[in-house]
């Protein structure tokens, strides 16, 4: 359980939520509603951001410089304005590697044990 | 809605909102055109939430944020996560602020409206608590069947004293600032065409002054009106509006009362009680007359006996036990002047009454007991539903733990979060209150205002219940989690709490049965006084005529009440019409009655009322022995009673018509003559007659034929199938015959007699309500319980499904459990309530208080109640599937 210690050079782990918005940036830039889309479908529901919290939580991504802001294709921009368009960068694609390797390293500790094939009930 | 989360938005820092305001509100909208409903709904919660969760934490920045949040961090850090904490589980905040809430809010308002009525400002009495009532205690020696039954020694409490020793009390020492004095007095006063019955007082030269009234107009009432007997008169504000137009011309006028010609010189203001709240209470015609104090002397049918009321008020930094020192030196020399001996004054607050009655000392502690009960009940439920919902939460908090949070972090953590949970408690308590109260005060007579004391109280009692059950169990988790670690959870563990939770839900049961059982008993005692009104009491029309304003003689009173009878009996409708002597159909005069020839120590008291020969028919009273009185038996000694003094009669063997008794009245009327001892003959005996709903003991009854007089105030009964419509040909009979003006009441001996029996009826629907709202509360606390054994127990219900056991042996063991709590409620409930119905007996009139029919279906309630509390898990613990229930962890 030593990853779970900070301050001691390993970063802490991810929120569900900021790993999945990395994670859904990783195959292109999207924008704010398509990365809410984009989770929705692969958590298949269960994690379902409000508008609030996914800005949060890119504006703290934006400062950590996990990712950029970038400008939109011309043809992505409707009425009231060009949307923001972000996408992953070098440090961002590091942090959800990192992140899934820890995912993955947890996931073997229990592999073997009776929790590994245990029902959701 | 847009505006509404543009408005939530502003909530941001600046800096953020200008960045992502734009994105935010756009994206938000997309995400609700693409929602259903619920998922709008749902949208909006979490969105809310969210925006509230970023601007504390943007706001309040922690120290350190290379913390992860789950970890350390300041109160901004707490509040956030206690909000995502809350978020996550709306019903069990839900429940416990519904809980804590009822209990609050209950107690804030009956102790709102008690404090009102005690201590809160009375309309036209400047600084209540520096005037004081006097009550004046006196040691009585024993005497065998005193008035009322009474044969014991023991203290009296006199509420009035006689006018020549009032003096004595007038000149007061220096701790009393002023005396007032007052005699009530019923006041025909003729307005127009019509006389109209004021309510009022004679009043002392300092009565206004003692009780600090302003005057809405004119003047009030001084010292100078009294000393030189100045035909004054103060009317009351409605009496100034209704009667008088409301106008300041109306000063000055001149109204003739009882044959005395009185100047109206001022207008006391609207709602003024006098010395006696019970002047404000529902029913009651408020006071609306006062004059001097020195025209009772002499005023036509008052009683010799009349006794003045008296309050004082204290001199500044006056303590009430230095006025009652005062007091006693007026009493000494009362004492050496008159009969009384050992005599002792009792300064209380207005409003208070003689606190050692022991019915008015049993209702106020019901009334004070009854929402404590039920605060101690959502207390009891909130402490149960943190401590299931702390075990539920070992897991979060062993990853705090092992993150590494401190112990004392955790405890403030939870602290903060049951804080919250109280604090919304308590705003949902003030606003239920706000709108109860509201509610209320069309009912009462004052303007009730929120108890903040009781509210900080109150509020202080759901903190502690909150943070002791929240923080109590999470930090004895905490300490075992610490040498356990992640692997524990609630199924592996021990039960812990098992025992308390267990109590806490045994204790609930019992405070809900104490207040079901003494809501059943009040109802009962209702409904056994609507049992006590006969069937033919609607039948009856109950009218009180007085003559006080046409100055009639006694024979001319009689004259006009048989011309009376003759006008209504022509009337088709009404089948028997007759008068009696008494001035409502409870007053009586006492009498003293004995055999003949018995020695005078065996003397009995009796209830004694003249009445004209038709009397028994029209109140439908048949002879059950011997007859009833005729026409003939008038100016004779022939006497009927009723079945109660009969009874009392027959105790020697002997039947009771046709022996002779020996009579003397007791209470001398002015004019009348103190008339010797008359021996009568009994020749018949009637069933009790109309009796207080709220006395249950019948009286004993004598009656006796009318004779040649009737005093100027008497009393009407007339029978007839709608004997409610016969009140207007009365009034107008009346008029025909006596246009000097006579007042008149009339109402149905049903109305009558209900009246009597409302304040009983409302304390047990107020009872009632909080016994359904306990009941509901235990049953919210069993249920939790049961659900979370349940939940505890998977694994072994698994097990034992496995080796075998049925569904149905499963939910029987869980059925099992839960009705063992109840039953040791139940018997707690019982071990309580038994003594305490006991010592409020004195309320439940006619009923035992260990009523079966009481007790029996509150119980059965309380068993039914807890049965469907328990069904639902033990029906979800029936329906465990035993291989994942094994295999869970």
């Amino acid at each position: 359980m030593k990853y779970r210690q900070t301050g001691d050079g390993h970063p802490a782990p991810l929120s569900p939520q900021v790993f999945q918005i990395l994670v859904s940036l990783v195959r292109e830039p999207r924008h704010g509603y398509a990365v809410i889309q984009d989770i929705r479908e692969r958590t298949n529901n269960e994690i379902h951001l409000t508008a609030s919290t996914l800005y949060d939580a890119l504006a703290r991504l934006v400062d950590k410089n996990w990712i950029e802001e970038i400008d939109g294709p011309d043809d992505a921009a409707p009425a009231g304005g060009a949307r923001r368009y972000y996408q992953l960068t070098a440090g961002g694609r590091k942090a959800a590697q990192l992140e899934a390797d820890r995912l993955e390293r947890l996931l073997r500790t229990v592999r073997g044990t009776s929790l590994a094939t245990r029902k959701r009930s | 809605m847009t505006w509404l989360h543009r408005m939530l938005l502003r909530l941001m820092p600046r800096g953020h909102r200008a960045r992502y305001g734009a994105d935010i509100s756009r994206v938000f909208a997309e995400q609700r055109a693409s929602a259903s409903f619920a998922g709008r709904i749902s949208l909006w919660v979490k969105e809310v939430a969210a925006i509230l969760i970023v601007a504390i934490r943007e706001r309040w920045p922690r120290r350190d944020r290379a913390h992860g949040s789950v970890v350390g961090g300041g109160w901004a850090a707490d509040a956030g996560s206690v909000l995502r904490q809350l978020r996550r589980s709306p019903g069990h905040i839900v429940t416990t602020i519904l809980c804590l809430g009822v209990g609050i809010a209950a107690t804030l308002s009956v102790y709102s409206l008690l404090n009102t009525l005690l201590f809160g400002p009375l309309p036209g009495i400047d600084d209540r608590s520096s005037v004081s009532r006097v009550f004046i205690r006196a040691m009585v020696s024993a005497e065998p069947g005193g008035p009322g039954g009474r044969s014991s020694g023991g203290p009296i409490y006199m509420n009035a004293v006689r006018p020549q020793y009032f003096d004595f009390l007038r000149a007061h020492g220096p701790a009393i600032a002023s005396v007032a004095g007052h005699i009530d007095q019923t006041f025909p006063v003729r307005v127009g065409d019509e006389v109209i019955n004021a309510s009022g007082a004679f009043v002392s030269g300092d009565y206004f002054k003692t009780l600090g009234t302003q005057p809405v107009a004119g003047r009030l009432l001084t010292s100078g009106d009294e000393e030189r007997q100045t035909p004054a008169a103060v009317v009351g504000e409605r009496f100034w509006r209704l009667h008088l137009g409301g106008s300041p011309d109306a000063l000055g006028r001149v109204v003739t009362i009882a044959g005395h010609d009185l100047r109206i010189v001022g207008v006391a203001p609207s709602g003024f009680p006098g010395t006696d709240i019970s002047n404000l209470s529902e029913g009651w015609t408020p006071l609306e007359l006062w004059l001097p104090l020195s025209l009772a002397r002499g005023w036509p049918g008052m009683k010799d006996e009349a006794f003045v009321g008296v309050a004082v008020r204290h001199a500044a930094g006056a303590t009430r036990a230095q006025v009652e020192k005062d007091l006693a030196v007026s009493l000494a020399q009362m004492e050496a002047a008159g009969p009384y001996k050992d005599l002792a004054p009792m300064a209380t607050p207005l409003g208070h009454g003689i606190q050692d009655t022991a019915d008015i000392a049993a209702g106020l502690a019901m009334l004070l007991a009854g929402p404590l009960a039920l605060l101690a009940i959502g207390c009891a439920n909130v402490a149960n539903l943190q401590l299931a919902r702390s075990l539920e939460r070992t897991r979060e908090l062993s990853v705090r733990l092992s993150l590494g949070a401190t112990r004392g972090r955790i405890v403030r953590l939870l602290a903060f979060e049951s804080a919250l949970i109280a604090i919304g408690a308590v705003g949902a308590a003030w606003l239920g209150t706000h709108v109860l109260l509201r509610y209320v005060s069309g009912l009462f007579p004052l303007p009730v205002q929120t108890d903040w004391r009781v509210l900080g109280v109150a509020a202080v009692l759901a903190l502690v219940a909150c943070l002791v059950s929240g923080v109590a169990p999470a930090w004895r988790v905490a300490s075992r989690l610490q040498l356990a670690g992640l692997k524990q959870t609630p199924q592996s563990g021990a039960r812990p709490h098992t025992r308390l939770r267990h109590t806490l839900v045994a204790v609930q049961v019992a405070l809900s049965l104490t207040l079901l059982v003494v809501s059943a008993l009040l109802g009962r005692t209702f409904l056994r006084m609507a049992e006590l009104i006969p069937a033919h009491a609607s039948e009856v029309l109950l009218a009180t005529v007085n003559l006080q304003q046409s100055q009639l003689d006694e024979p001319a009173s009689k004259r006009l009440a048989e011309q009376l009878i003759d006008r209504m009996g022509a009337d088709p409708r009404v089948r028997a019409v007759a008068v009696s002597s008494n001035a409502d159909i409870f007053a009586r005069e006492e009498w003293r009655y004995q055999n003949v020839g018995d020695t005078p120590e065996v003397r009995q008291f009796a209830r004694v009322q003249r009445v004209s020969p038709d009397y028994f028919n029209a109140v439908g009273a048949l002879a059950i022995a011997g007859r009833t009185l005729t026409a003939a038996d008038a100016g004779t000694a022939a006497i009927v009673v009723n079945a109660e003094l009969a009874r009392l009669l027959e105790a020697d063997g002997r039947p009771a018509v046709g022996r002779m008794l020996t009579l003397k009245r007791l209470v001398v009327q002015r004019g009348q003559v103190d008339i010797p001892p008359v021996d009568a003959q009994i020749v018949g005996v009637v069933p009790n007659g109309f009796q207080r709903p709220d006395r249950p003991d019948p009286d004993r009854d004598i009656y006796i034929p009318l004779g040649a007089t009737l005093p100027f105030e008497f009393t009407m009964y007339l029978r007839a199938d709608d004997a409610a419509a016969l009140g207007a040909p009365l009034r107008q009979a009346l008029s025909s015959l006596e246009p000097r003006g006579a007042s008149l009441e009339s109402t149905t001996v049903l109305d009558r007699l209900r009246r009597e029996s409302s304040p009983i009826r409302y304390m047990g629907l107020a009872a009632g309500g909080l016994g359904v709202v306990a009941l509901l509360l235990a049953m919210a606390g069993l249920y939790a319980v049961v659900a979370y054994v349940v939940s505890l127990r998977t694994r072994e219900i698994g097990v034992r499904m496995a080796i075998g056991a049925s569904r149905a042996d499963i939910a029987r063991l869980v059925v099992r459990q839960a009705a063992r709590l109840v039953m040791v409620g139940a018997l707690a409930g019982l071990a309580i309530t038994l003594p305490l119905t006991y010592a409020l007996r004195s309320l439940f009139i006619g009923i035992s208080p260990f009523d079966p029919l009481a007790f029996i279906p509150m119980m059965l309630a309380l068993v039914v109640v807890s049965a469907l509390a328990s069904f639902v898990p033990a029906r979800r613990a029936a329906s465990i599937d035993p291989v994942s229930a094994i295999r869970a962890d």
